[in-house]
């Protein structure tokens, strides 16, 4: 139709969806995770640790405006030549594969431990890949189109659950600001791996349809995700303190259910729900249209539908044999993850960036169609 | 929706029933065009016999009781030229053919100096001329025309000595009158609603739409019922891709019959799988051509009176005339209102089934004690209950739909008495429960569209199903299935979520509220117009401004010079 803003993804909608993606699940770990290292000065480390998200992001629209119409797996292969090419394009599809049985698993056991505690793991880790199969065979458009309603809702649900607490919160658990800087860094370094998740737009450019939009929405997308986790952050101290919320699983579940506004609202989880099935579909699917998209062009194939299954398949399977329980999955991400997840999403990019500007490589003219499939239009 | 699709696919090619269904189909061939006529292919063309014509007629129409032929002579017994009038009866205005052909032909011809040098080869100009009194005339040369002409209700003139037939516009079959909109019905608003012919529902759009760029274009739909399909459009305002579309995908239509719009609407919609409607329908005149105002397209079909309009968004489903004609504000209440009752009326029964058996932490203890004490005696599983409780319900209201009038009445005081007290004395559901089902069921009357309270009934089915296994996250699950599938729709190009999803700020004025008229000068984007515009900037009306203005003191308050 002459709407072309409808055909594809808007900057918008593509900064909606880095939100969604950072944000969605990580939201309900991460307190615990930086307090630990930093204590009362989380906030300070998350804060700190956005750079890692910023510096993706222009990493990553600096490398897509140099090859617009590609994606991460297809430019390595331009700038490595094809034996190291396909090594990168294995390795990014791998990771995508990988960083989403991670995700999947972190999703069942939440609701295992936190709702269902009587049903199977296996029941919640197969019923969201079929329907995030679904999302991601119906393509980066449609998800964006679901976010615009997604997005939304999880920030209304955090804004009211944040706001519930007030009452609660102790501003003075804040206290001592910035006690120990070695802890905050290393804080920092145990979230980076969730900012660096803004990796997804290296598969997301080529459906834009301003390209140039890319560097705005990806370094926008970790600052409004960023400043959301702060504020969970923040009122996790505010509320638990430093000490305690280290010890949490789900601070941000924990938070909900401490809700008590006389009496009258209480126990306010359900609002954690939503933003976790909600949320975590939107990323999951995000991950598994990239993963899908990845392998099938590493695999030289025109659609990117026919992995949708077989990558369903393995993620599936990993996520359930991978981890024994949700502390393995804790540590797992932020210690081990740093070392295999941050060289690909930071190492790798400023490589390709280096050597592309080096060589002068630049490919693409911006007008050709995106992903196959992704893109089908209906009607006129 | 495409996955369900494809699994299809793959399990019927596995089972080899695709093919077989195939050969079963293809063992009876497509005609290559319509044989209007058994076994004639090609025009047959009129004799210059006027009984050879005559009989060919009868003979075509197996003599058929209703076909009336009147032989008559226009001029004097040795020099008259021989005439038939062939007509179906009951399908034609037997008064103007009396008037306006057979008194002119028969009487008025011997009064006139008509009859002077007439003869075979110039009479049937000369009747052309002279002596048909009927606004609307043509000329048929074939057999299949004369029949055509016959069988939509206008009367053909044989002239002996000519190849040629005249038709004439005599069409007086019996319509319903204009009457009162049934179900699109509002409180403040026009009454007129459309009837079952077509050229009275294109002339009640005319009247309210007095634009020369209003285009009406006929097409025929039906090998054997010949229904008249109208598309509408505003040139210069509906966006053309559209409306070349909409011809398209109207003449791609090759069926036997189309008795309502709904055979259209079924055989031109973008999602032939889905339960949600891509294709709008209404019966009012006045929502018509609010359509075609935003750049729309209309589709009337002969015999119904549900004009179709594409494209069709998925908020359509949720607004009512009445939104326009009431205060902004009050009716930007009542959608809200609505779109509350959708997702009570989809999601409610699951909901409470949910919480009731895996989150019943959530409700405060007192509530969750006095539901504890009205389950006792209760055997059924909240799940069933709620399943039973709506077939119930889903039975009394088609039943009431159904059965005739004075019957009815007796649905209502079984329902009142089933659903109300004696299910719960008797142990069979929970109080609440009746409330839940109840409260759900009349969410689902405060849908505007019929088709959307389908919608909502059908969706409740899974929802509970996943609800009474998974709880609130198998209805979240639902809750983002059902929203990726919206999202994947599309209307003639349009993305059915449409302006909330892609989201477009400027575009919801007119989609969850409804902000004054003033404030839009400019149609909504989506629909894909050609001319935005649609009225000048500033257009709130206020008092007239005294300052500045030099007649001030010659204005009155009302702002009457």
């Amino acid at each position: 139709m002459n709407n072309t803003s409808s055909v594809r993804l808007s900057g918008r909608q593509a900064m909606w969806l880095v939100v969604t993606t950072i944000l969605a699940t990580t939201l309900i770990f991460l307190p615990a995770w930086v307090a630990a290292e930093a204590k009362q000065d989380a906030w300070l480390s998350v804060l700190l640790s956005m750079v890692v998200g910023v510096v993706t992001a222009w990493l990553v629209s600096t490398l897509g405006r140099r090859f617009p119409d590609l994606t991460i797996v297809q430019y390595g292969e331009r700038i490595l030549g094809r034996v190291l090419g396909k090594v990168v394009g294995l390795v990014y599809a791998a990771f995508f594969l990988h960083i989403n049985t991670v995700i999947v698993r972190e999703f069942g056991e939440l609701l295992l431990t936190g709702f269902m505690p009587e049903t199977p793991l296996v029941v919640f880790i197969g019923t969201i890949i079929v329907v995030a199969a679904y999302g991601a065979w119906a393509g980066p458009e449609v998800l964006a189109r679901v976010n615009d309603f997604i997005l939304p809702v999880i920030l209304f649900l955090l804004g009211v659950s944040l706001f519930l607490l007030v009452n609660q919160a102790n501003l003075a658990a804040l206290l001592p600001l910035a006690e120990e800087p070695a802890g905050i860094v290393r804080g920092a370094l145990a979230s980076a791996v969730f900012f660096s998740e803004v990796i997804i737009l290296a598969m997301l450019i080529p459906s834009l349809n301003l390209r140039s939009e890319a560097a705005r929405a990806g370094v926008l997308g970790v600052l409004v995700a960023g400043f959301s986790l702060m504020a969970v952050t923040v009122f996790a101290t505010m509320v638990f303190g430093g000490e305690r919320v280290a010890n949490l699983t789900f601070p941000y579940l924990a938070l909900t259910r401490i809700v008590s506004v006389r009496g009258v609202v209480e126990r306010v989880e359900f609002l954690a729900l939503g933003i976790w099935v909600l949320g975590g579909f939107v990323k999951i699917s995000v991950f598994y249209y990239a993963a899908a998209l990845a392998s099938s062009q590493w695999l030289g194939l025109r659609e990117y539908r026919s992995t949708v299954v077989p990558i369903g398949l393995a993620i599936g399977f990993l996520s359930v044999i991978q981890f024994e329980n949700i502390d393995q999955i804790s540590s797992f991400l932020t210690t081990a993850a740093l070392f295999a997840y941050l060289p690909v999403t930071l190492g790798l990019p400023a490589l390709l960036l280096i050597l592309a500007t080096l060589r002068g490589l630049k490919g693409g003219s911006g007008t050709a169609p995106g992903p196959r499939g992704a893109d089908k239009e209906v009607s006129p | 929706m495409k996955l369900l699709q494809a699994s299809n696919l793959y399990l019927n090619l596995a089972f080899g029933l695709t093919s077989n269904l195939k050969n079963a189909i293809s063992r009876y061939p497509v005609p290559d065009e319509l044989h209007f006529l058994p076994g004639e292919k090609d025009p047959v063309v009129l004799s210059q016999d006027l009984d050879v014509n005559v009989q060919r007629l009868q003979a075509v129409l197996g003599n058929s009781s209703d076909l009336v032929v009147r032989r008559f002579t226009v001029g004097p017994g040795s020099v008259g030229i021989r005439c038939a009038l062939a007509f179906i009866d009951g399908m034609v205005e037997r008064e103007s053919i009396r008037t306006s052909l057979l008194n002119p032909l028969i009487i008025e011809t011997q009064k006139t100096g008509f009859t002077k040098g007439l003869n075979r080869q110039n009479a049937f100009d000369r009747i052309w001329n002279t002596a048909v009194l009927i606004g609307e005339i043509k000329e048929d040369r074939t057999l299949q025309d004369v029949l055509r002409t016959l069988l939509a209700g206008n009367t053909s003139l044989l002239v002996d000595g000519s190849d040629r037939a005249i038709s004439a516009n005599t069409k007086g079959f019996e319509v319903r009158p204009v009457g009162e909109p049934m179900i699109e019905t509002v409180v403040r608003g026009p009454r007129e609603g459309f009837t079952e012919a077509i050229r009275v529902n294109t002339a009640l759009l005319r009247r309210r739409l007095q634009d020369p760029n209003l285009r009406l274009e006929r097409f025929q739909v039906g090998r054997r019922t010949q229904t008249g399909v109208t598309i509408a459009y505003l040139q210069g305002v509906a966006n053309p891709k559209v409306v070349e579309e909409v011809r398209r995908r109207v003449r791609r239509i090759d069926i036997d019959g189309a008795l309502e719009s709904s055979y259209i609407e079924e055989l031109i919609n973008d999602t032939p799988h889905s339960i949600f409607a891509t294709v709008g329908r209404t019966e009012r005149p006045d929502t018509l051509v609010a359509k075609l105002l935003e750049g729309r397209v209309g589709i009337f079909v002969d015999g119904t009176p549900f004009v179709l309009t594409v494209p069709h968004l998925f908020i359509e489903e949720l607004q009512s005339p009445e939104d326009y004609y009431t205060n902004p504000i009050y009716s930007s209440l009542i959608r809200l209102i609505r779109l509350v009752a959708f997702f009570t009326a989809v999601f409610l029964p699951s909901f409470w089934v949910a919480v009731t058996t895996f989150h019943p932490e959530f409700f405060p203890t007192p509530f969750l004690l006095t539901i504890a004490a009205g389950r006792e005696g209760v055997s059924f599983p909240t799940a069933v209950e709620a399943l039973l409780m709506g077939l119930i319900f889903e039975g009394l209201r088609e039943a009431g739909i159904r059965l005739p009038r004075p019957v009815g009445q007796a649905i209502s005081i079984v329902g009142a008495l089933i659903i109300g007290t004696a299910a719960v004395d008797a142990g069979l559901v929970t109080a609440p429960m009746v409330i839940v089902v109840a409260a759900a069921g009349i969410a689902t009357f405060l849908m505007p569209t019929i088709d959307v309270g389908f919608v909502t009934t059908l969706l409740r089915l899974p929802t509970l199903f996943l609800g009474a296994t998974l709880g609130l996250y198998g209805i979240l699950l639902v809750g983002v299935v059902i929203m990726v599938h919206l999202a994947s729709l599309r209307s003639f190009g349009v993305p059915y979520l449409s302006p909330l999803a892609p989201l477009s700020v400027p575009e919801t004025k007119d989609v969850l509220v409804r902000t004054p008229l003033w404030s839009r000068p400019l149609r909504p984007r989506v629909i894909g117009y050609k001319e935005p515009r649609r009225q000048k900037d500033n257009t709130l009306p206020h008092p007239p401004r005294k300052v500045g203005n030099r007649r001030g003191e010659k204005t009155g308050r009302d702002g009457s010079p």
